[in-house]
């Protein structure tokens, strides 16, 4: 019987950074290993540790995974210090997927802080590949500065860049920093300004970032008519097994691992602490 | 199942000499703490009543085994759930062990760490193993301490299941009951047995409703003792409870020490810590205990129980109610060491009586 601990070698074939405090890591893993966007994967440095993060790239990408991650403690410090060459594992894929097929024939709205820009990315480009199935596509983005703002060049360069919009014309950006700076030419103010006025009628939404500006968001999207069981949250919290063993990441009775990592705010609302 | 009469004299000889051939654990009354698989537990000053300690049996010292009294100071789970043990790469092999001396209080909990490590979609890599190599000789309690509460919750003072010999000491020897084929092939290896004649019965019935009378008569000030057939309604009395004030007072005294939660049969978390160079893959397991201030904290630094109230109630609400939720098992079984091993001499007890109150209709 395998060890569900063993964790598939990885090779780090790139690292970019992003910002001052965020780095793609993109590794090649040395076996078969897919995921569904949504699901997220527990990723060691060896002799350091293991942390779980959910994927930034495609699902549909078959020769790497990006993993973006934000240097906040011991892990990730040692994430951003890998180099191209290293050797890295992860295990999974965990969790529950985005339910796409819930989708189908709606509007979708992402909205995305910070760092939790990066599931999203994954998100978006599972959409985009079957976007006839799709109504409408309203993808906000937010940063606290333009230096914290990820995957730049990608949004800037590649998906508003008219050529690739006007195939697909049902899907648009609103960009947005809380503090803008002399070369920033999209908006400025918090993500959830970028709710008002939206142009499309309240059907699914999809939530990512720091516990703050989910909690805004969310409260944000009841109030211009989105419903509690179409509001998707990602959720986080301490983790060690990521298969429903050790407990850490329970929020009242639900695992984060198993029963998320991505809840409606229906499932969540009455538990505990859900914004930490 | 069947049952025999063994003499005492018969299956100490017996047991002398499986001991030599296969590791074998019970009940000692000691002074010394055991160390077993990197598990070692301590009399408190506080632990006026258990001094039972698992220790390993061998020719010179069967004599000395306990049979008679309560469970030990470690819970069972020490056994196949160790303290703190290597499970990247993990053994691949467990030797056959005994255990002698389980109560039912222990024997229960193995529902949980089963169905948590087992029963589930990934199998632990060592669990297994060693439930699948262990023979449990489980016993009667038969002296309960001021702290065991078994009996309030519907559960019986002698084991019901998950034990291959449940042994009921009596004055000259034991009424040995088979719980299953492992149990009846050890019993096929002792030549001295009888059938237990009607009269042996009728003691271990005496005996067990003694048993039953002292928890009861120690429980008798608690109002939950009125509660016992309401077992299964615990989850829906700790709904809406996550801030009843009770936790508060619960907490009031906890030191934060987890020895609630060390000693807990139940509880199964853990933490992974990778000891490995940078090259190989390797992780170890190790108890960790949601009274830390640690347990739950993310890297950022948030964390979503800072206040020690709030952890002490989640470590209540996952025992009566998220267990219940996704194991399908209440998370006690009133062995009490929650409160017999506690420095801060909180009684859960009043803690859950302060807490059910608040619902009225149970008291």
């Amino acid at each position: 019987m395998e060890n569900i601990y063993k964790p598939v070698k990885c090779e780090v074939s790139d690292v970019f950074k992003e910002s001052s405090t965020i780095k793609t890591v993109r590794l090649t893993p040395v076996e078969q290993f897919s995921f569904q966007a949504g699901q997220f994967i527990s990723f060691t440095v060896p002799g350091v540790g293991e942390a779980p993060f959910t994927p930034s790239s495609s699902p549909f990408e078959k020769n790497y995974i990006d993993v973006t991650v934000m240097k906040t403690g011991r892990v990730t410090g040692a994430i951003h210090e890998l180099k191209k060459g290293d050797i890295t594992g992860i295990r999974g894929p965990y969790g529950k997927p985005y339910p796409l097929e819930k989708f189908n024939n709606k509007n979708i709205l992402l909205v995305g802080g910070g760092v939790g820009l990066a599931p999203l990315r994954a998100l978006f480009y599972a959409l985009v590949e079957t976007l006839d199935n799709y109504k409408s596509i309203v993808f906000c983005c937010g940063a606290k500065t333009p230096d914290d703002f990820i995957f730049k060049q990608e949004v800037f360069e590649t998906w508003l860049s008219e050529k690739w919009l006007s195939s697909r014309g049902q899907v648009c950006f609103r960009i947005t920093v809380d503090k803008k700076d002399a070369g920033w030419n999209y908006g400025d103010g918090v993500v959830t300004k970028t709710l008002d006025g939206l142009p499309c009628s309240p059907e699914n939404a999809i939530v990512c970032g720091p516990p703050i500006m989910m909690k805004f968001t969310t409260l944000k999207l009841l109030d211009v008519g989105y419903k509690p069981e179409n509001i998707y949250l990602s959720m986080e919290r301490k983790m060690y097994c990521a298969i429903g063993q050790c407990r850490h990441c329970l929020i009242g009775d639900k695992f984060v691992c198993k029963d998320g990592p991505v809840f409606t705010y229906e499932e969540i609302k009455g538990q505990p602490k859900i914004w930490a | 199942m069947d049952t025999y009469f063994i003499n005492k004299k018969e299956w100490n000889k017996y047991i002398g000499e499986k001991s030599a051939e296969i590791k074998t654990y019970a009940p000692y009354e000691s002074t010394e703490p055991l160390l077993s698989n990197g598990t070692q537990f301590v009399k408190t000053d506080n632990n006026q009543s258990s001094s039972l300690f698992w220790k390993t049996v061998n020719p010179e010292n069967v004599d000395n085994v306990v049979y008679d009294r309560m469970h030990p100071v470690a819970p069972l789970k020490i056994f196949f759930f160790p303290f703190k043990e290597r499970i990247l790469p993990a053994i691949g092999n467990v030797e056959p062990f005994i255990i002698i001396g389980a109560t039912n209080c222990d024997l229960l909990a193995l529902d949980t760490t089963d169905k948590v490590f087992i029963n589930n979609d990934y199998k632990d890599p060592t669990y297994g193993l060693r439930r699948e190599q262990a023979t449990i000789i489980s016993i009667d309690c038969q002296k309960p301490d001021e702290y065991c509460f078994c009996e309030l919750w519907g559960n019986r003072t002698y084991p019901e299941k998950n034990f291959d010999l449940n042994l009921t000491y009596m004055e000259d020897g034991f009424i040995v009951e088979i719980g299953s084929e492992k149990g009846e092939k050890i019993i096929r290896g002792i030549a001295k047995k009888e059938k237990t004649a009607e009269n042996s019965m009728k003691i271990r019935e005496s005996i067990r409703k003694q048993t039953k009378n002292i928890v009861q008569a120690n429980n008798s000030k608690y109002k939950l003792c009125e509660m016992g057939h309401i077992r299964n309604d615990i989850p829906a009395c700790m709904e809406n409870k996550i801030e009843s004030p009770g936790w508060k007072s619960g907490a009031f005294d906890c030191v934060q020490c987890g020895a609630c939660n060390a000693s807990c049969p139940t509880c199964v978390c853990f933490l992974l810590e990778d000891f490995s160079s940078r090259v190989s893959f390797s992780k170890t397991k190790i108890w960790d205990y949601c009274l830390y201030q640690s347990y739950a904290k993310m890297a950022s630094g948030v964390s979503p129980r800072s206040l020690l109230w709030e952890r002490y109630a989640n470590r209540l609400l996952c025992k009566y109610r998220y267990m219940v939720k996704n194991l399908g098992i209440v998370g006690c079984t009133g062995c009490g060491r929650c409160i017999s091993g506690c420095p801060g001499k909180i009684d859960k007890r009043k803690i859950l009586e302060e807490v059910f109150k608040e619902n009225g209709e149970y008291i």
